[in-house]
């Protein structure tokens, strides 16, 4: 399967958990867990404030586990919102939300991997 | 679920005690792990409120803290804390997006000490931690030495009053520098002083208990001698007689 994630960023959040496998496996988990809670907030959002402060939250998990892809549109949307520049706001988080499935495979395959029950959790 | 604290690697003058603020659990989590690691305590708070408030009731040794967070920012944090004299020499570093350097050459304007970026490298907030506790623990070693001085600037003061007491230069004296050096012979020395004055004012009460039987005995030997004494025991002498011979 295509690879979504950088490597390097994820060599370098094992690294941060000092190799603890568990541990690794709990941080990806919250990423799945926080990233739908910053797309929810990100779709609900009524005023640029909020946008811009969704889109930041997302970007920084999005970098963190090297979704580099989604990390720019995040990037982009939440400097518009703080410019005010958030007219086309819908089709862009929908773009996000497009990306954030394929980080979402990326770190499902990723924890599962390192969960020991092979990439796709057998 | 709990997250384990791992073996810890304490650096040089052990972990400190550091303050992670974010509103992302994701960040918080990362931070809590590859500080304990470090042998580092944490405490989590998820925006600039909860961290003041922290701050408040606890004692921290560095804060790490994001920029963009709800309720109170980074921005704000900071300018809280600097703004507090019980908090502004508390080392902060603050966490940046590598977008966000701006932000973070304005916060070091503010007075915070560092900044680490994010996504985060585990070698970069290691060396900017431990660096930042060296050099809390160094300003905090200066305090302690000043405020130390101030006893032994006192103890003179109490000296030339007469109300030195030797037990309270005993912290000072127990260093093992210049300082506690100095503490230890004014202590001493005071105590010696002290001692000679002691032994000065029994030799004087001494002194002056001879004389005032000096000069008992003298008024004595004044009243012995005089004529009104002798007639006085010539008559008691003549009265004992008739005594005697009435039995």
């Amino acid at each position: 399967m295509p690879e979504p994630l950088e490597r390097t960023a994820l060599d370098e959040l094992r690294a941060m958990t000092g190799g603890d496998a568990a541990l690794y496996v709990e941080l990806l988990d919250t990423f799945l867990t926080d990233a739908d809670l910053y797309l929810g907030e990100l779709r609900a959002a009524t005023d640029a404030v909020t946008l811009a402060r969704a889109a930041h939250s997302l970007k920084s998990n999005a970098m963190t586990v090297g979704a580099t892809e989604l990390a720019a549109h995040c990037r982009a949307l939440e400097a518009d919102a703080r410019a005010g520049d958030v007219a086309d706001r819908e089709p862009r988080v929908e773009a996000i939300g497009a990306l954030l499935l394929v980080a979402r495979s990326g770190v499902v395959h990723e924890r599962n991997a390192v969960a020991g029950g092979g990439p796709d959790g057998a | 679920m709990r997250l384990p604290v791992v073996a810890p690697m304490a650096p040089d003058g052990g972990g400190g005690r550091v303050l992670v603020v974010d509103d992302g659990e994701m960040n918080r989590r990362v931070l809590h792990a590859a500080l304990a690691r470090e042998g580092h305590e944490t405490q989590e708070a998820a925006n600039g409120r909860e961290a003041l408030e922290l701050l408040a009731h606890e004692s921290f040794d560095v804060v790490l803290l994001d920029l963009v967070m709800p309720e109170m920012d980074g921005f704000e944090t900071l300018a809280a804390i600097k703004a507090n004299d019980a908090h502004r020499h508390l080392p902060v570093i603050v966490i940046s997006g590598i977008d966000e350097l701006d932000a973070a050459v304005r916060c070091i304007e503010m007075g915070a000490t560092d900044y680490l970026p994010k996504p985060f490298n585990a070698s970069l907030l290691r060396a900017r931690v431990n660096a930042s506790l060296a050099g809390k623990r160094l300003r905090d070693l200066e305090l302690e030495y000043l405020e130390q001085v101030q006893h032994v600037i006192a103890a003179a003061g109490a000296l030339e009053a007469g109300t030195f007491e030797p037990a309270s230069l005993e912290a000072v004296g127990a260093r093992d520098d210049a300082l506690g050096v100095l503490a230890r012979t004014f202590a001493r020395m005071a105590s010696e002083v002290r001692a000679r004055e002691d032994r000065l004012r029994a030799e004087v009460a001494e002194l002056r208990i001879e004389i005032d039987e000096a000069r008992q005995a003298r008024r004595v030997e004044e009243i012995t001698s005089s004529d009104y004494f002798r007639e006085l025991r010539d008559r008691a002498s003549d009265l004992r007689r008739i005594v005697a011979s009435d039995d």
